[in-house]
């Protein structure tokens, strides 16, 4: 388990790593924290030509708050969110989903932005930043662009990066003080990925109620139906409504895993009605 | 190639040659001799490899030496004047908090994060925070005992704020009922894909997918498309033909899985029943690079539509993976992957026979639209442009 | 093989090579491999059966007395051992020596040489096998390994040091090589619940090939150890070892008897249920009685001394069986389910010459030696064939030393893991070491004690009997002499030797077998307390007792820390570790991700409780310890899962017990009760 022998770069701005990252024709691939592209390499699953390594543009690790955002940047490590000091219902969503990912070893140099480009789709951020309605700012040296989560991410470890294209940073609208989250985690061991995820807001004042299941085999399914059932009843729909609900939207799921991904949606509103 | 690095390892500064590929903890182990840095999974999940890098806990197993340059390294060897880890170090002796002593360094290194972070820790944190490290010994008991002596024993000193993690949101408003306005986050931009999970009981290998689309043209024209091999292969994401020779193909097919990559190349044979308008394309591929194989069937069945002038048809994709890139246990997120590929098969196919599709196969690049730069508050614009190094040309490569 | 200056070289290289292979069916399922019309693994066997083994004792006789017969089909996971440290092994070829020196991540040094002078058809003299630090074993590195031999003859061959160190891919993927066994009980029993007599079929996965020197034991094993603890009159019981298109089956700590005490408890627990009586109390009358001590049982296993019946009622004590009672009747806030288990086992230890022998094994253990010396200045080396990787023996060993000689642990030196510098043994496995190495040094430092009393008595002017040793020192009746003079005296002074010395000096080789060599039994009692969320199939252990028996305790701190390490294990092989491959044969765990192993949130605080009966046959009463931990898990907690099922009518019998595992048994009852 060594990787395969590489090109290095660590380039000091975003334009110059997109350039960079041009130059390889899709044979490059930018390393943030690198603790999944690190894994990767060791088990030559991944051997791309080129490593772009963007862990040395410090402007990506800021974190910008504003009145109603916060802007963090693609390299905040997932640590970062953990230790974050903050009581509002954000500050508290975004410590707990940092906080669980994995160990601290890996929280201390895993990044927000290299979760959300690798796309696995039982990854807390990913989960967390669809349930946020965030958007993604991108760059490259041809054009800027903002996506929304929803079209970020295509499938499973698939965005809609361009090959030359970096995610720049995460613009996460901020919520109410009034708003209730609820966010449970299913997974066989501490510190593994959650093989089903629940993730709930209801922000009455800004008439925000969303219910996502994350984990899932793509990307994260928004269940609204069940999310206006609680918002307009404040009840935690019975477990049969909600794996109907994941149903419809995504069939295919044995009884087992169907289950799973239904309890951790029910539970996650149930934490947040409490 | 080869990168010079200045890093700081236990106080000491070293420079070095490094191959962009050399992990921290081979260069530890295999340049610098300090071979208490154990190597276990080499995939950050065991911890035996745990060092200090920049004061912060790091997996030194998938951290490249090369991305070092300037950074500061604590390996085990570098706390002979640590206080802390002296007092970590004694526990782990008088509570038998180790037996082979293996996972040892890095266990040592995450209990003094540990000692430090938590001074207030309970049981259940102490093993929570020590799930990042494996051990095959003791059982944890010894070592959890160990942190426990440390934390009773240290002066209040050594502790820094204890960061506080909330494992539940404090609800402080009752809640109220509203109506939720839409969002314009939604899964309808494209389809979803799922399939059928393998459940433990029924793990045959292989992965089945099929797709069925209706095309604005009668069968004879539609069966076209299905007899020439190369228009067909180019409509499959990835693939393509080397040479085609009657029943007999030859070719590949590239896979981009993410950060994976394969290539397989290898042969295939069609067998064809133009009276009912059904084939099959079977065959197989090595991929050398990560040394699997894989094999596999495309079945398609053209069925005349209810006009005469549509037709349907009916694709089932069936292949089997072996080797390294078959032995995960996640298979639903192959499968998922697989259900995009057979829709984006099916698309090409549909559009190569309609005549929508470009002579080079489809390879544009996808591009969201409507999107609005403007919306942005000119402070936050300000903030990506400095952010993205947007006119900072001054700072570009040096 | 592929050579390189680096690992990431040689797998540079790896990558340039494909391999073209004409694929044949592969032999997945080990029960289908018994049917006539499974492919062939080995086509010139005509089937798949490695070994068929078969007993017959009194069965028809007994079974047709009972009034209740219960049946059940158990099934456990394919395991891998994971020691932290993989395999490992470097070789050179010593120029000046003339002599092949191979460093090798093992449990077996001297086996190895042995293996490899056969392998390479060189004579043992040129071989020396060093074995350091040892990151773990667990009976994964207690056989010859074939990258032994490859990277040694690689050495001899280009005259070179090369090495080769297994990753974790490896490991997973190649070594996943123990655990997997299948079981057919029946169960006959009288209204009581009181067994009669037992019929069983058990499948072992044996993989492709079998290991050197361990050949294909564990599935006669497990027909000879499935009793267990228990007593029945009648016993039939069927083996059949079959070959399979896996990595080849390797003894794992506790070998067959973590899936037959499984299985035993399993049974046992169904039995309960159709007598409608608490588990616990139909356990109590099926064990040996303390009274029948020692016992030779329906196999013929000679349980050399213990209390089973007490060790039990102290777990359901200890445990609080009553207050459990009491809770589940008032049901969980949170509607999870608690439940219950126990299981009580056995672990035969230190099992010699003739247990191995039986077996047919091509290398058999026979009596066990050790070296000691006093050195000038006083201290004391203990040289032993053994190998401690983890097992503490640098200072369980030193005790019994000092315990003989009175000579300070701190003086003490234990040398193993080199066959330069220790005599002859067969090495670490099958909780062997401290009986037979314990026992070996114990006999040769009375040895060396008499020869250093004879010394002193001739310093002190008194006779040997009147020398008594203490620490660091003899004492006589007109005074004392230290250690370091006697030592100093022999060495550096010998003019004031006695006449009569024994010309052997201060150094000794000793030998020691126990005077019945059919194994020293351990035994105890797991007991589990979990909670079972039904909505999820998800499993807490919220209590975990562990009463233990290993004879006298040589350091209860190295025993408990054995016995946690045993557990945790088992709690892997009941809860988490399980190396599925697909019909095809392709493992599909191949990283930590995958195959998971119990870390520091899933092994709940252990509580250990010690007895003492130690064994009439061992040298101090000692018994072996090592494997103990890992057997009883799976039985104590898979029972307790089945308790918390019971108001719903479902039972999980195949392991590990994971969420999937145990909602689709849930729902499998569900459908049962909604069809009835």
């Amino acid at each position: 388990m060594k990787a395969h022998s590489f090109t290095y770069e660590r380039p000091s701005n975003v334009l110059e790593a997109s350039r960079l990252l041009a130059e390889a024709s899709g044979e490059g691939r930018v390393l943030a924290g690198g603790q999944t592209l690190g894994p990767m390499l060791n088990m030559r699953l991944a051997m791309p030509k080129l490593i772009v390594d963007i862990g040395g543009i410090h402007e990506l690790k800021t974190v910008e708050h504003f009145v109603d955002r916060i802007v963090v940047g693609a390299c905040v490590n997932h640590a970062v969110f953990e230790d974050w000091i903050d009581p509002t219902p954000l500050g508290q969503l975004l410590s707990r989903a940092g906080g669980s990912i994995a160990y601290r070893a890996i929280r201390n140099r895993g990044t927000i932005g290299g979760s959300l480009c690798h796309a696995d789709p039982n990854a807390d951020w990913v989960t967390t930043m669809s349930l946020l309605e965030a958007t993604l700012l991108t760059a490259s040296t041809k054009a800027r662009r903002q996506l929304p989560m929803s079209e970020f991410m295509l499938g499973t470890y698939s965005t809609a990066l361009n090959p030359d294209e970096l995610l720049v940073a995460i613009d996460i609208p901020k919520i109410s003080s009034e708003a209730r989250w609820g966010y449970y985690r299913i997974c066989r061991k501490v510190g593994e990925f959650p093989e089903a995820l629940g993730a709930v807001i209801f922000d009455q004042p800004r008439k925000v109620g969303r219910v996502i299941a994350g984990g899932m085999n793509g990307r994260p399914l928004s269940l609204p139906t069940v999310a206006e059932f609680v918002a307009a009843t404040g009840k935690t729909p019975e477990l049969p409504e909600v794996e109907k609900a994941i149903q419809e939207s995504e069939p295919g799921f044995d009884s087992v895993d169907l289950r799973h991904h239904a309890v951790a949606v029910r539970r996650a509103i149930l934490m947040a009605l409490a | 190639m080869n990168k010079n690095i200045s890093i700081i390892i236990n106080g000491k500064s070293v420079e070095a040659l490094v191959e962009p590929r050399t992990s921290l903890a081979d260069f530890l182990r295999d340049k610098q001799r300090l071979t208490g840095t154990k190597l276990a999974c080499e995939h950050g999940v065991c911890g035996a490899c745990t060092v200090l890098i920049n004061g912060a806990p790091g997996r030194a197993c998938i951290t490249f030496a090369a991305t070092l340059d300037g950074a500061k390294i604590q390996t085990i060897e570098g706390f002979e004047n640590d206080d802390v880890m002296e007092v970590v170090r004694n526990a782990f002796h008088t509570k038998h908090g180790l037996q082979c002593g293996f996972c040892t360094a890095g266990m040592l290194i995450t209990a003094r994060d540990i000692v430090t972070r938590f001074p207030n820790a309970d049981e259940q944190t102490i093993r929570t925070e020590l799930s990042g490290n494996l051990c095959r010994c003791t059982g944890y008991m010894g070592i959890v005992k160990a942190v426990q002596k440390v934390l009773e024993e240290m002066p209040a000193k050594e502790r820094v704020r204890n960061p506080v993690i909330p494992k539940n949101p404090t609800q402080t408003f009752p809640f109220k009922t509203f109506q939720p306005k839409s969002s314009t986050q939604t899964n309808t931009s494209s389809k979803r894909m799922t399939a059928k999970r393998v459940s433990e009981k029924d793990v045959d290998g292989w992965i089945r997918l099929t797709d069925r689309f209706i095309v604005a043209r009668n069968r004879d024209e539609t069966w076209r498309l299905f007899s020439d091999f190369a228009r067909m292969a180019s409509c499959m994401p990835g693939a393509s033909l080397t040479k085609a020779d009657g029943d007999q193909l030859e070719g590949q097919v590239r896979i981009a899985f993410g950060p994976i990559r394969a290539s397989f190349k290898g042969n295939a044979t069609v067998q064809r029943d133009d009276k009912n308008y059904e084939g099959v394309i079977a065959g197989g591929g090595n991929d050398s690079s990560s040394g699997s194989r894989a094999k596999g069937q495309v079945t398609y069945q053209l069925l005349g539509g209810n006009s005469g002038e549509n037709t349907i048809v009916n694709l089932t994709l069936e292949f089997q993976l072996q080797g390294a890139l078959a032995q995960f246990s996640r298979v639903g997120l192959i499968q998922e992957f697989s259900a995009r590929l057979i829709s984006s098969f099916a698309k090409n196919l549909s559009d190569e026979i309609e005549g929508r599709r470009k002579e080079n196969g489809d390879k544009t690049e996808l591009r969201v639209s409507g999107l609005v730069w403007s919306v942005l508050a000119a402070r936050l614009k300000a903030l990506w442009l400095k952010i993205s190094g947007i006119g900072s040309s001054n700072r570009s490569r040096s | 093989m592929c050579v390189a200056p680096t690992r990431a070289e040689a797998e540079d290289l790896v990558q340039r090579i494909s391999l073209d292979v004409d694929e044949l069916p592969a032999v997945i399922d080990a029960v289908k491999a018994r049917n006539s019309d499974s492919a062939l693994l080995h086509e010139e066997w005509g089937d798949n059966i490695f070994l068929p083994t078969s007993i017959d004792i009194n069965f028809d006789e007994f079974a047709k007395k009972a009034d209740v017969v219960v049946k059940r089909e158990y099934k456990l996971a394919r395991q891998c051992m994971m020691p932290m440290e993989g395999k490992g092994v470097l070789a050179y070829w010593d120029e000046r020596d003339e002599q092949l020196v191979v460093y090798a991540s093992t449990q077996v040094p001297h086996m190895i040489r042995t293996g490899l002078s056969l392998a390479l058809g060189i004579d043992q003299s040129s071989i020396r096998v060093v074995a350091p630090d040892v990151g773990g074993g667990f009976g994964y590195k207690c056989v010859l390994q074939p990258e032994e031999v490859a990277v040694a003859w690689l050495a001899m061959k280009r005259r070179h040091p090369v090495r080769w160190v297994e990753d974790r891919r490896e490991h997973l993927v190649s070594g996943a090589n123990a655990r997997e066994h299948h079981y057919v009980v029946t169960a006959y029993a009288d209204k009581q619940g009181k067994l009669l007599a037992l019929d069983a079929e058990i499948t072992v996965d044996v993989g492709a090939y079998a290991v050197w020197p361990w050949v294909c034991f564990e599935g006669p094993q497990a027909g000879g150890n499935l009793p267990g603890a228990y007593i029945f009159s009648g016993y039939r019981c069927q083996t059949y070892s079959m070959a399979t298109n896996k990595p080849p089956l390797v003894p794992y700590r506790g070998v067959s008897r973590p899936g037959v005490c499984f299985a035993i408890e399993m049974t046992v627990d169904a039995v309960a249920r159709a007598v409608g009586r608490e588990p616990a109390e139909v356990r109590l009358e099926n064990l040996v009685p303390a009274a029948s001590m020692p016992y030779t049982n329906i196999t013929n296993k000679h349980y050399d001394s213990g209390d089973y019946p007490s060790s039990l009622r102290s777990a359901m004590e200890k445990i609080n069986l009553d207050g459990v009672r009491a809770r589940q009747k008032q049901g969980e806030k949170d509607g999870r389910l608690i439940g219950v288990g126990f299981a009580p086992y056995t672990e035969q230890t230190a099992h010699g010459t003739k247990v191995f022998a039986a077996w047919g094994i091509p290398l058999v253990p026979g009596f066990e030696q050790a070296s000691v010396r006093l050195t000038p200045g006083g201290g004391l080396e203990i040289r032993v064939g053994v190998q401690s990787h983890g097992q503490g023996m640098e200072t369980t060993l030193a005790q019994i030393a000092n315990q003989i000689l009175g000579i300070d642990v701190s003086k003490i030196r234990v040398v193993h893991g080199d066959t330069k510098f220790t005599p002859y043994s067969t090495g670490t496995y099958a909780s062997r070491s401290i009986v037979m190495a314990g026992g070996a040094v114990s006999k040769t430092c009375v040895l060396l004690g008499e020869r250093m009393k004879r010394i002193g008595a001739h310093l002190m002017q008194c006779k040997t009997e009147q020398v008594r040793l203490e620490t660091d020192k003899m004492v006589g009746p007109n005074g004392q002499v230290s250690v370091r003079e006697i030592a100093d005296v022999w060495y550096l002074h010998p003019e004031q030797l006695p006449d009569d010395v024994d010309p052997g000096g201060l150094e000794a080789t000793g030998g020691y077998k126990p005077k019945v060599d059919t194994g020293a039994f351990t035994f105890g009692t797991h007991a589990a307390v979990v909670a079972v969320d039904p909505e999820l199939g998800t499993v807490e252990i919220l209590d975990y007792v562990i009463i233990e028996d290993c004879g006298a305790l040589v350091n209860p701190m190295v025993v408990e820390g054995q016995t946690y390490g045993g557990a945790a294990q088992g709690i892997g092989t009941a809860l988490y570790e399980e190396m599925p491959y697909d019909h095809a044969g392709q493992p599909l765990a191949s990283n930590l991700a995958d195959y998971l192993i119990p870390g520091a949130a899933e092994v709940p605080p252990l509580r250990i409780f010690h007895t003492q009966t130690p064994s009439p046959f061992t040298e101090h009463g000692i018994k072996g310890v090592g494997e103990g931990g890992a057997i009883a898990p799976s039985g104590a907690i898979v029972s307790a899962i089945n308790d918390a099922l019971r108001p719903l009518g479902a039972e999980v019998n195949s392991i590990p017990a994971t969420p999937r595992r145990v909602l689709s048994a849930i729902e499998a009852a569900k459908a049962r009760s909604a069809q009835q």
